[in-house]
């Protein structure tokens, strides 16, 4: 399978912290590219593979069957392998006081 | 060693679902005190969640002729007669139990208008025999968990990663493990220890299994000297739909099922090659695309290996043919069936044209080798659910996992609690391993440039993908088998991760899931190379036939003297006791199949 040209491009705005280095929250941005049916999962694992050992939860990997990944993208929660990725996201943990680190939050 | 816990229990259970939850549930009876570890959150982490549609309990609620006789035949068939007769005899007669007892806990299954159970008629059955509801996953966790809830000496650590099994002589007393949430060392000491960890698709590019299904059970009890059975035989699903357009860089799964197929034997699909050609009448002409899975799979491997596949790699599936007022019906009467011609429909109309759909890695049928009493060949441990073999035999039949699970987890959890009312006194640890696991484990969390865990596992996929997955040869198996010792050689010991914190370092977990990864691999790739001969879930390319006379058994893997040591061994049987009677019980099994009416499910 190849992968295709795409023109466009997404750009998120993650929340990051890691309450065992630092001392505050911070925002990080990363770039990739948008392609049709693209999740933000499928974001969350690019940013993974292309730029930083971000923590999130992922089990099924999609279809809203294990209900793990639950998350925050622009200020609405839902299962980051359902929502589609936009060209601007914010993505941030479903609840900032209970972070572990990064996106995992205490469950 | 710095901030290391300890902890004591009488039975350690690794792993909370199907078969880790059944498990509990009995030991907790006897009154014991229960650890069960899960690496991830209960109810959310391993396969069963996933589990789609089905499970199989004789009751004959649809056609009184089914009993559990038939369904141990059945099961045989399915196996290509690989099978440990002693488990399937004991799955097929206790499951209808398990199942009702399940139902009672609250899981819901969908009756008829009658008001009785309905159950399905799937590939491999001679009479209906499935019960059915949509996410049955989230049924039967609701079930074991509403149950496990209520319990009392059951403590449920999560997040919470076994890396390896402790050992003294040749007893398993308890486990080490890592606090994900902290990266705190855990040190168990247990009088019994349960394994029910799940499978290992995540072998393979091509899966939608989730991603913790990392084999991680059997590398634990490889590495602790378990035997371990009929590890060439992975079923691959023959109908996932391939998704050329999509971005492939997803950790190396490509099949997370974005683009929906036509359900097959629910919705009379047809499968045609690139010639249009329905080449199942090459593979079972009496069955066609009713065959067993893996008989499908392996076809559709074939066809793809011999030129005779699309354009990327796969086979066109299509209920195209029939009548437009046909599939009208259908979809007025049908909701089922409706929901997923609807679905499909976003990507291209069913009704004019083919979807493009390609096998992909659905479960292990091999595993830990157990008796019944779920006690593997190390005293202490037993295993329970998709990380055992034998009752599969070469090719599991739809809907037997979950009856599998939840009948071994019943036993295992009862000869654990047996073992743990024997022992007067926790068994001794030690310390030496637990120093060397402490190393191995913190020697991996080890920040800087280097090669990654993330990386080697989509090399790892692709590799088995294209030559250990559905069509294999000596030259292609010979190569997993070097890249895999090379790598581990020389590319382990070198890995290293971004960051070394300690809280959730998803790259540190995945470091030590490519150490057991590469285990599961080579394992399935030497029992592969070893079998010379083509049996369904199993196809050699240079061996294209089945040859019963040297392949009526076994193979058994197991660590002895720090090699990798493969023997075969006769198969454990009970009522069919050649493999020309079950060749023979195959034949009349198709033909009986054959003539059963097919339906759409409601
Ligand atoms: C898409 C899909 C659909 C399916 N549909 C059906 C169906 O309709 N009918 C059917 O019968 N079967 C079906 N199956 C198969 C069936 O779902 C599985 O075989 C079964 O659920 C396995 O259950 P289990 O309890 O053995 O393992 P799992 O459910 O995978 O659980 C494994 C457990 O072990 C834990 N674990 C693993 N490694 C470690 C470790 N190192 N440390 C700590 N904990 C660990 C996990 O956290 C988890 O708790 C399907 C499979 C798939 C992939
Ligand atoms: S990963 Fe399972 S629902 Fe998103």
């Amino acid at each position: 399978m190849v992968a295709p040209i795409s023109e466009k491009k997404f750009v998120a705005k993650v929340f990051r912290f890691d309450p065992s280095k630092e001392k505050e929250p911070r925002y990080e941005t990363y770039e990739g590219p948008l392609v049709p049916q693209m999740n933000v999962m499928d974001v969350l694992r690019y940013i993974y593979e292309t730029y930083d050992n971000l923590a999130f939860r992922v089990s099924c990997g999609g279809g809203s069957m294990c209900g793990i990944c639950r998350i925050k993208v622009n200020g609405k929660v839902g299962l980051a392998c359902t929502i589609p990725a936009t060209e601007n996201m914010t993505i941030e943990p479903v609840d900032k006081d209970k972070v572990l680190r990064d996106l995992i939050v205490e469950s | 060693m710095k901030k290391v816990k300890r902890l004591e229990t009488d039975v350690l259970i690794i792993g909370s679902e199907a078969a880790g939850g059944r498990a509990a549930i009995e030991a907790e009876k006897h009154g014991f005190k229960i650890l069960i570890i899960t690496k991830g959150l209960v109810g959310k982490t391993g396969v069963t969640i996933q589990t789609g549609l089905t499970i199989n309990a004789a009751m004959g609620f649809r056609d009184p002729r089914d009993n559990p006789n038939i369904h141990f035949e059945d099961t045989i068939c399915s196996g290509f007669g690989i099978n440990n007769q002693k488990l399937v005899e004991m799955v097929t007669r206790e499951v209808p139990e398990r199942v009702m007892e399940l139902v009672s806990w609250g899981a819901k299954l969908d009756k008829d208008a009658d008001g009785k159970f309905y159950q399905c008629l799937q590939p491999g059955m001679r009479y209906p025999r499935s019960f059915y509801t949509r996410r049955v996953g989230k049924e039967i966790v609701t079930g074991i968990n509403n149950k496990l809830n209520k319990l009392k000496n059951i403590t449920i650590l999560k997040d919470t990663f076994i890396t390896k099994l402790l050992k003294y002589d040749r007893m398993i007393v308890g486990a080490t493990a890592i606090n994900l949430k902290n990266g705190e060392f855990i040190v168990i000491n247990a009088k019994s220890t349960i394994l029910a960890t799940g499978g290992a698709m995540q072998m393979f590019s091509s899966t939608r299994a989730s991603l913790d299904a990392t084999g991680d059970g059997y590398s634990l009890a490889y590495r602790a000297g378990a035997e371990l059975v009929d590890m060439e035989f992975f079923q691959f699903y023959p109908n996932n739909a391939i998704e050329p357009e999509l971005w492939p860089g997803r950790g190396g799964d490509r099949a997370r099922g974005r683009a929906p197929s036509l359900p097959y034997h629910r919705l009379h699909t047809r499968f045609y090659n690139k010639q249009g050609e329905r080449f199942m009448r090459r593979y079972d002409p009496l069955r066609m695309e009713h065959s067993p899975r893996a008989i499908m799979a392996c076809a559709m491997a074939k066809e793809i290996a011999q030129g005779r596949g699309t354009k990327h790699g796969g086979v066109w599936a299509s209920i195209a043919y029939l009548p437009k007022n046909v599939i009208d019906q259908m979809l007025e009467t049908a909701p089922w069936a409706a929901g997923h011609i609807r679905s499909v429909e976003k990507w291209t109309d069913p009704r004019v044209n083919a979807v493009e759909i390609h096998p992909v890695a659905h479960y292990y049928c091999g595993g830990i080798r157990i008796n019944e009493k779920c006690e593997t060949s190390l005293e202490g441990l037993y295993a329970a659910g998709e990380v055992t073999g034998g009752f599969d035999g070469s090719n599991r039949m739809p809907a037997n996992a979950i009856s599998m699970c939840l009948v071994t987890g019943h036993h295992a959890g009862k000869s654990a609690a047996e073992r743990a009312s024997i022992l007067k006194s926790m068994p001794s640890i030690e310390e030496s391993q637990v120093q060397a696991e402490f190393d191995r484990v913190f020697g991996l969390l080890n920040a800087g440039e280097g090669p990654r865990a993330y990386k080697i596992k989509i090399e790892l996929q692709d590799l088995m993908e294209e030559y250990a997955a559905s069509w294999r040869t000596e030259e292609g198996l010979t190569k997993v088998i070097q890249w895999i010792t090379h790598t581990r050689e020389e590319v382990i010991p070198k890995l290293r991760l971004r960051t070394d914190t300690r809280i959730f370092n998803m790259e540190w977990k995945h470091a030590l899931e490519i150490c057991n990864l590469l285990d599961c691999s080579e394992m399935l790739s030497r029992a592969a190379l070893m079998r010379t001969e083509t049996r369904p879930a199993h196809q050699r390319g240079d061996y294209q036939y089945p040859d019963d006379k040297n392949w009526w058994k076994n193979i058994i893997v197991k660590l002895r003297n720090g090699d990798m040591h493969l023997e075969t061994k006769p198969i454990v049987t009970t009522r069919l006791k050649t493999i020309e009677e079950i060749n023979k019980l195959m034949k009349y099994e198709a033909e009986v199949e054959a003539m059963q009416p097919r339906w759409w499910l409601p």
